[in-house]
């Protein structure tokens, strides 16, 4: 996969989009097959390799997975915690240049006023937001996105995915995205990557995703 | 699911009829087996009533027994309260200092007494099970045996009763804040791991703030039970109001009593009363 690019994994549910997002990062362990990034075989480490890994892929929750009773503003620091080093890491405090990292994101998401505030305060879209800026804290070369707009509603997950877009573009950061919306999915993608049943079913542009595709992907077409 | 265009064929649907008598079956046996459970409820009540001489009729036989100790009651004396207050201070004492000191020692233990956290390898599996082993025999042994055993150590006094109450309250505490550990959100655990945290950053800054209002929940939830077995750790010369108690009792001084136990349940009631007030503003 190229730098830079806009991936969405499309498939039913259970078909392995969210299994394959968390063996990328080692969330979960492949029973097989191997992760590289940028020729560094990420399955084989163990330990400080690993985390120093995992800092380079950033990823993003269905459920926002925020630390609810934590303020935002601690909870876009945490991004900074695979940046620490030595003693710091056994401490609850942050370093400046860790926190003016976290307050750029913070306005980066356009979400710095509600930065005092508790995470469990605030509205779907605004927790996803901070799960961004949080993300975008981390400084990764790839975003890992596991249905990033499943929880919320229409206008809101385009919100979402517009900064996500942005966030591809503007740092270049490659976003992994899964997704059950195929439109969306359309819309955003560079390229698009379906799976069924834990196999790969579809690997392609989006404009090329016709109905014979879609068969294959859904086992059938449409709704009704 | 559409029902057009499925590969699979699907099982012939059962008819209401069979679904009915099928949910009529369910019912039945339900009914027979709670019946059954009432029926060996019941032989075991039955069985403790031969086997602790349970017998009404003594509590008739002995009336005035009832009567004097009630009479008593009625008109407590507080001649001694000076002596009853202070020992009821030095029983709150022990109380706070064992609960302080067991909250201590509890903490640490409680995270390696976490499953969901420890049971990921075999070190931790071993740790995990190791400290789950020892706080549940601390617990099996109860407080006031510990004072014993402590007295033993240390001799006669207060010291031994707060380190009885530290024993067993590393016991209790280290469990309530374990089963608090195994209770939180691992989303939030895995949203840090994803950024490259390592097990103590994961821990500080994923795990505590989920489960600090519950662990201060139950220091004061401990501090409650602290107050009810310091009482009567006096009996066994720990120190507090325990051994004023029994000393009156000897002497068969009811209306001491009386007063001593007018102090007892001002005190513990108080306590439990704000402990509980606090503990549902926090959580």
């Amino acid at each position: 996969m190229p730098r830079g690019q806009f991936l969405c994994v499309i498939g039913p549910s259970g078909s392995g989009k969210s299994t394959l997002l968390r063996c990328m990062n080692r969330l979960l362990e492949p029973d097989s097959g191997r992760v590289f990034l940028a020729g560094e075989d990420l399955t084989s480490l163990h330990g400080a390799a690993l985390r120093r890994g995992r800092r380079r892929m950033a990823m993003v929750f269905q459920q926002f997975n925020l630390v609810k009773r934590s303020t935002v503003l601690r909870n876009v620091l945490t991004g900074r915690l695979g940046h620490q080093e030595g003693w710091r890491t056994y401490l609850p405090s942050f370093s400046s240049e860790d926190q003016d990292r976290a307050w750029q994101s913070l306005k980066r998401l356009e979400i710095e006023e509600k930065a005092n505030v508790r995470a469990d305060s605030l509205s779907g879209g605004q927790m996803q937001r901070v799960a961004m800026a949080r993300a975008l804290a981390q400084q990764p070369e790839i975003l890992l996105a596991d249905e990033p707009v499943a929880s919320l509603d229409p206008e809101t997950a385009v919100v979402v995915l517009e900064y996500l877009r942005d966030i591809n573009r503007t740092d270049g950061i490659t976003v992994v995205c899964s997704i059950h919306h195929l439109e969306l999915a359309k819309r955003y993608a560079d390229r698009i990557v379906a799976m069924r049943a834990g196999q790969i079913v579809y690997d392609g542009l989006p404009a090329a995703l016709d109905d014979a595709a879609y068969r294959r992907i859904y086992g059938r077409l449409g709704f009704d | 699911m559409a029902a057009s265009g499925s590969t699979e064929t699907a099982p012939p649907r059962p008819s209401l009829e069979e679904l009915r008598d099928r949910a009529r079956a369910q019912v039945r046996t339900e009914r027979t087996r709670n019946s059954a459970i009432a029926v060996v409820a019941l032989v075991i009540v039955a069985f403790t009533y031969r086997k602790t001489e349970f017998d009404p009729a003594q509590l008739i036989l002995h009336a005035d027994n009832m009567g004097r100790v009630f009479a008593g009651f009625l008109h407590p004396d507080w001649g001694e309260f000076r002596a009853v207050a202070d020992k009821a201070l030095e029983t709150m004492y022990i109380a706070i200092l064992g609960t302080f000191l067991g909250t201590v020692i509890a903490v640490p233990l409680s995270f390696f007494g976490a499953r969901n956290l420890m049971r990921r390898n075999l070190a931790g599996t071993i740790a995990y099970f190791a400290v789950r082993f020892l706080m549940s025999i601390v617990r099996s042994v109860p407080t006031l045996f510990w004072g014993i055993l402590w007295v033993i150590v240390v001799g006669i006094g207060p010291f031994a009763g707060v380190l009885a109450v530290t024993t067993f309250s590393v016991g209790l505490i280290s469990k309530l804040f374990s089963e608090a550990i195994e209770a939180i959100d691992w989303g939030q655990v895995d949203a840090l791991t994803a950024t490259g945290a390592n097990p103590v950053q994961v821990v500080v800054h994923g795990v505590v703030p989920q489960v600090m209002p519950y662990m201060i929940a139950n220091v004061l939830y401990s501090f409650e039970v602290n107050v009810h077995s310091s009482t009567i750790l006096g009996a066994i010369g720990a120190g507090g109001l325990g051994l004023l108690f029994i000393e009156y009792m000897g002497l068969f001084e009811y209306p001491r009593m009386a007063m001593l136990l007018i102090v007892v349940i001002a005190v513990t009631s108080a306590i439990d009363y704000s402990s509980a007030a606090i503990r549902r503003r926090i959580i």
